[in-house]
């Protein structure tokens, strides 16, 4: 088992790049997510990574083994398509035995072997079934028992869930999760859902316009976008995001968003003067009655979620989320909202690009 | 229905006597198409079973003492026996090469972008402004110049010049629709793209193959132009054209026999297409053909 490494990999289709100078680590045993919009290329990055898809610019390897001009068949990776793909023509048994055909192995070591990966992922009583008789489930957890019966370098998803309902996908994950950990090698897990992501991975790698905008631990591209764009791509509601100016006051630099909030923040001298985009999450927004101090709003609408409630307001600096109690209910009515200034994040309001 | 009265709606047949109109109509279309394809049909399979007497009394069923099998002993004979032989070996390696050359182009068209991809599919279709006859002359003067004129492999290389156009067509639209996934996890598991091609692909075309096959073997088997011309030798020529030149001939053959030779010729195709009707439907229901 070995890591994978993207050295500033590039993808162009004639005057398009798809995938800009990209480069990425991950190590061995590592569960990597590489998420974001559709068309920011991360199928493109994934299908390069497999063979599937050649490189217009720049590395990748293997361990210490290059790969970047290397075809498809000897590149040993596993790989879930976001249709299934499985062998309509073929039984259960013979889906999960093809790659082992494929390599030679005898046919009672292949049956041994089906066997064995099939008890692993609990379809055993389904191997003489045609992958039409399968319910959904079922015929995913076949197809990643064809995918790991020859012990991949590399394990590859492509948005394998995206076409299942939520009960399906909150079964499936914890199986994704336990059998990438039981084979133990890189995995790369392709996925417009950030809520995926998040759940999933050791590490989120958030992509957009063909370029890595962020890679870190979920936890971490949660708390610190590092752009305005992973704020609003990651975590949901989606990060709210206005914009100050600063000015020097008497305690230090402070941040004025419309004409009513001023915000006394630290670290920001040498801005003086500047224009900035701040960016904060709607849990740490809070709603109070109407006073001279924080954002006046006026609430427009409340999405109850049982656990707690998201709630529209219109304000100055335009409309806002907040995330409020369960049993909260606006009414229309003006109150006014409070920010948690220690939770602030910074960004240039021309690039995106976090300052503090 | 009172209601439906009061509105003014009795004048209309209702809904029960619409329905026993359309089946009425429906019956009665039917038994015409019956009649105009099927009369013909039967009377060549009735005077097929005659006696040579039986054939000149003419009535719409054969006395029963003039029913025999004894026509179809035509078989046996030489002449009859080799157009037989010729036109199985010819209708065999027309369907083999069309289902051959129809799923690597159908592949290639499907799988693969060059310049003018569509152009070149369309140019195929221009084969069949055409009448045989009028490709089939300038195609004698080649075979001549090539030998291929009396032998098998240029009847099979014709006909299934003819029968390409809709066979790649079919076979193209059809291995679209097949997932590039599938072929994609087979590369990926190690399998090189032919291997791929063969274990993946081709077994999923069974729908179309099989309608290919069934359009290939009518061509090949009910063609009587291309044999005509192309295989001037009595000894090389196939069925329906065989058929033609001993009705021409001196040779004494009876009505009987004649229609015992035609039931022959027409009867494997009528079995074919019986069972595998379904596929055909299904190799037809590709949308965007």
């Amino acid at each position: 088992m070995v890591s994978i490494t993207l050295d500033g990999v590039t993808k162009e289709y004639g005057s398009l790049t798809a995938v800009d100078d990209l480069s990425l680590t991950i190590e061995d045993g590592e569960f990597v997510s590489l998420v974001g919009p559709s068309g920011c290329g991360k199928t493109t990055t994934l299908r390069m990574v497999a063979g599937l898809e050649t490189v217009t610019n720049g590395q990748i390897r293997f361990g210490d083994r290059t790969v970047t001009s290397a075809p498809v068949q000897q590149r040993g990776v596993a790989l879930l398509f976001q249709d299934i793909a499985l062998y309509p023509h073929m039984t259960v048994e013979e889906n999960i035995a093809y790659p082992l055909k494929l390599a030679g192995v005898n046919g009672s070591d292949r049956h041994e072997r089906v066997v064995e990966t099939a008890s692993l992922l609990q379809v055993e009583d389904q191997l003489e079934k045609y992958p039409g008789d399968l319910s959904g489930g079922q015929q995913q957890r076949v197809a990643l028992g064809r995918s790991i019966i020859r012990e991949p370098s590399l394990f590859l998803f492509d948005e394998p869930m995206s076409d299942l309902d939520a009960k399906l996908k909150h079964e499936l994950r914890p199986l994704f999760a336990e059998i990438t950990d039981q084979v133990g090698c890189p995995t790369l897990y392709v996925t417009h859902d950030q809520e995926e992501a998040m759940t999933m991975s050791d590490r989120i790698a958030v992509m957009n316009d063909g370029q890595l905008a962020q890679i870190d631990t979920p936890d971490e591209v949660y708390r610190r976008p590092d752009t305005q764009f992973v704020g609003e791509f990651v975590g949901r509601p989606a990060m709210e995001f206005f914009d100050v100016r600063i000015e020097n006051g008497a305690n230090g630099p402070e941040l004025l968003a419309g004409e009513n909030l001023t915000l006394a923040h630290n670290g920001l001298n040498g801005y003086d003067g500047d224009d900035l985009r701040v960016g904060i999450r709607p849990q740490h927004l809070r709603v109070t009655e109407r006073h001279s101090g924080g954002i006046p709003a006026t609430h427009v609408f409340d999405e109850t979620l049982g656990d707690r409630t998201h709630s529209l307001f219109e304000t100055p600096v335009g409309r806002v989320t907040v995330e409020t109690p369960p049993d909260f209910r606006g009414g229309q009515t003006d109150y006014s909202i409070e920010i948690d200034v220690e939770k602030l994040s910074l960004y240039d309001p021309s690039s995106g690009v976090r300052i503090g | 229905m009172s209601d439906a009265d009061s509105l003014g709606r009795s004048v209309r047949l209702s809904f029960r006597h619409r329905n026993r109109l359309y089946r009425v109509g429906l019956s009665a279309s039917a038994v015409v198409l019956v009649v105009l394809l099927g009369f013909p049909l039967y009377w060549m399979a009735a005077n097929a079973v005659r006696t040579r007497l039986g054939v000149q009394d003419g009535g719409l069923l054969p006395a029963p003492d003039a029913v025999t099998l004894e026509q179809f002993a035509v078989i046996t004979d030489p002449t009859v026996g080799q157009y037989l032989i010729n036109s199985t070996i010819v209708t065999v390696g027309v369907v083999l090469t069309v289902l051959a050359i129809s799923l690597v182009s159908g592949y290639g068209l499907a799988r693969f972008e060059f310049p003018h991809k569509i152009a070149v599919a369309r140019f195929l279709l221009l084969g069949y402004m055409f009448s045989p006859i009028v490709l089939s002359i300038p195609l004698y003067l080649i075979w001549d110049r090539l030998g291929l004129l009396n032998s098998y492999l240029g009847l099979i290389l014709a006909l299934s010049a003819i029968s390409m156009p809709f066979s790649v067509w079919l076979m193209w639209k059809y291995i679209q629709t097949i997932p590039e996934s599938a072929e994609a996890s087979a590369w990926v598991a190690g399998a090189s793209r032919w291997r791929a091609f063969v274990d993946i692909v081709i077994p999923q075309t069974k729908p179309a193959m099989i309608a290919n096959a069934i359009f290939a073997f009518a061509i090949a088997w009910g063609d009587f132009t291309f044999a005509y011309v192309l295989m001037p030798n009595n000894d090389a020529t196939t069925f329906p054209a065989g058929l033609f030149r001993l009705l021409g001939s001196q040779w004494d053959a009876s009505w009987a026999e004649f229609m015992a030779m035609s039931l022959m010729l027409t009867l494997p195709p009528l079995v074919f297409a019986f069972f595998l009707q379904s596929y055909l439907l299904q190799g037809f229901k590709i949308r965007a053909l």
